[in-house]
């Protein structure tokens, strides 16, 4: 069994390689929106050292490990999920000896496991060098980096995943793209850390899950988080995986009673 | 010249017809303005967070900024009004081979492209653009009367027309790559540079935007010229840009069709 799954894993992950302009590409459009960014931030901070308790020097780098995860939570699985849903390959896919969630969470991972290699390293990197990014980062920050965005990826499975299933109401799977692509981006963190937001809004981003997905795995690798702020960190984390997968479940359940109703 | 008005026609023509199917899906063209909203509002909000943290940026207050993504917005609209269709030349048209159906009719490929764009955001792109011009207009006490409105209205359209030009010479490209869609809009992306002030870039990606990618002329100058800051009087040159890439565009078009090999399918 565990096999299987692996095999999923693997040919998912070498699926993209394919496209290399593509992969090429989101990389230049990663430094494109990040360069703006940065330049804006620089004109603002003139002579100014630290604005909300962040100087330049900080705020580049949080860009460029938020830019890097970006790829990460705004590209994903929906998309296959739409398409399978509009030509119908999910007859196919039902009948699979595996279940059709555990199906898809392999096929996440191995997406990730790519994006992380050809698109987020790079653009890390490439960043670094452009922006001049001391990367003195501490090893435990760095360890607890991976298991809040390791948590992060089972949460945007879930959002995905839902996303996906909208398909059986809708064929607009281009619309609902790009309305997941701007929830995250503006709830996450990615176009500014959440101090630079009015107070009662990052209040009410901080319970939901978005924040997770870019902004604390961002925070704690450039250390800002205390042991007991990555503890809250961890446990928002793991009440909203459940949750989310329990409105997965429900959803793919009465979608999938609807599939059978129309034969599919 | 007449071949050239005997192409327009034909465009409009066609262009009427592809309109009309878009009301088909109601609940797709919902999200779609839901989804788009949204979109919106990420650039919007940015602008937000910007001005909570400082009055002006080079010299730029928040409603000065605002005027310029209002004009980029409503160029935007026209972009995606007339161009959307030529994302879908290389993945589409060239892959499966209906690019060969195009090359035959008696009207210009790029002509019969163009006409079959339908996109539903664009009308969104155009209102939300005229909205925050009038709105930073206003706050701005910028006498509105009917000469700014022509300005706005000519030079954003004229806009379209340069951004579309850059669009139309990267298609080019399909020839060659099926993946052209995504070159063009490793291009288009460059449009996020002129969200802001020209002034607070650097003179390397100054020089791209008035001269390689010419997104100068769609919102820093025309916004300039209403704010009477400097430079203002640039953007009439702007006309004389869109004719510019337009002729580089179609010949690089003609010399690109010379050298297509169909599919085959």
């Amino acid at each position: 069994m565990l096999n299987n799954y692996f095999g999923i894993i693997k040919s998912s992950f070498k699926k993209g390689f394919v496209y290399k302009i593509d992969n090429l590409l989101s990389i230049v459009n990663r430094i494109i929106e990040v360069s703006v960014l940065i330049f804006i931030w620089k004109a603002i901070y003139g002579g100014t050292v630290s604005i909300n308790g962040m100087n330049l020097e900080t705020l580049i780098v949080y860009y460029a490990v938020a830019y890097s995860l970006n790829h990460i939570m705004t590209w994903g699985i929906n998309e296959y999920i739409a398409s399978s849903i509009k030509n119908g390959r999910i007859n196919m896919e039902l009948l699979y000896p595996i279940d059709y969630m555990k199906y898809f969470f392999c096929y996440k991972l191995g997406m990730v496991l790519r994006q992380v290699m050809i698109i987020s390293m790079p653009t890390f990197i490439i960043l670094s060098v452009l922006f001049h990014i001391n990367l003195s980062f501490h090893f435990i920050n760095i360890l607890f980096f991976v298991l809040i965005t390791f948590l992060s990826i089972i949460i945007i499975f879930f959002i995905e995943l839902i996303f996906g299933l909208m398909t059986f109401y809708t064929t607009s799977d281009w619309g609902l793209q790009v309305l997941k692509k701007s929830l995250i981006t503006i709830l996450s963190g990615a176009i500014a850390p959440l101090e630079f937001f009015p107070t009662i809004i990052a209040k009410i981003m901080n319970i939901l899950p978005f924040t997770d997905l870019i902004y604390s795995p961002t925070t704690t690798l450039l250390g800002m988080n205390s042991i007991t702020g990555i503890s809250i960190i961890l446990i928002r984390q793991f009440i909203w995986i459940l949750v989310l997968y329990s409105i997965s479940k429900v959803i793919y359940n009465t979608a999938i009673k609807n599939i059978t109703i129309y034969g599919g | 010249m007449k071949n050239i008005l005997y192409n327009m026609k034909m465009y409009f023509m066609m262009f009427k017809a592809s309109i009309k199917s878009l009301a088909e899906y109601r609940v797709d063209f919902i999200i779609g303005i839901i989804s788009q909203i949204f979109y919106e509002l990420i650039e919007f909000i940015f602008i937000l967070i910007l001005f909570k943290n400082t009055n002006t940026i080079n010299g730029w207050n928040f409603y000065e900024v605002l005027l310029l993504y209002g004009l980029l917005n409503i160029a935007l609209g026209y972009v995606d009004l007339f161009f959307d269709e030529m994302y879908e030349v290389g993945p589409y048209y060239i892959k499966d081979g209906t690019f060969d159906l195009i090359a035959l009719r008696p009207v210009h490929p790029i002509i019969s492209i163009m006409s079959k764009s339908q996109s539903v955001t664009s009308f969104g792109y155009i209102i939300i653009g005229m909205i925050m011009t009038i709105f930073s207009l206003i706050k701005l006490n910028i006498m509105i009367n009917l000469q700014t409105l022509l300005f706005i209205a000519f030079i954003t359209f004229i806009g379209g027309i340069i951004i579309g030009a850059i669009i139309t010479i990267l298609c080019v490209t399909s020839f060659w790559v099926m993946d052209s869609n995504e070159i063009m809009w490793s291009a288009f992306t460059m449009y996020k540079f002129s969200e802001y002030p020209l002034s607070v870039y650097n003179n390397f990606i100054k020089f791209i935007l008035i001269f390689i990618f010419p997104f100068a002329f769609v919102s820093f100058f025309p916004a300039s010229y209403l704010l009477n800051k400097d430079y203002g009087m640039i953007a009439f040159i702007a006309p004389m840009i869109a004719i510019l890439f337009w002729f580089i565009a179609v010949k690089l078009w003609n010399w690109g069709l010379k050298h297509y090999k169909s599919s085959g399918t």
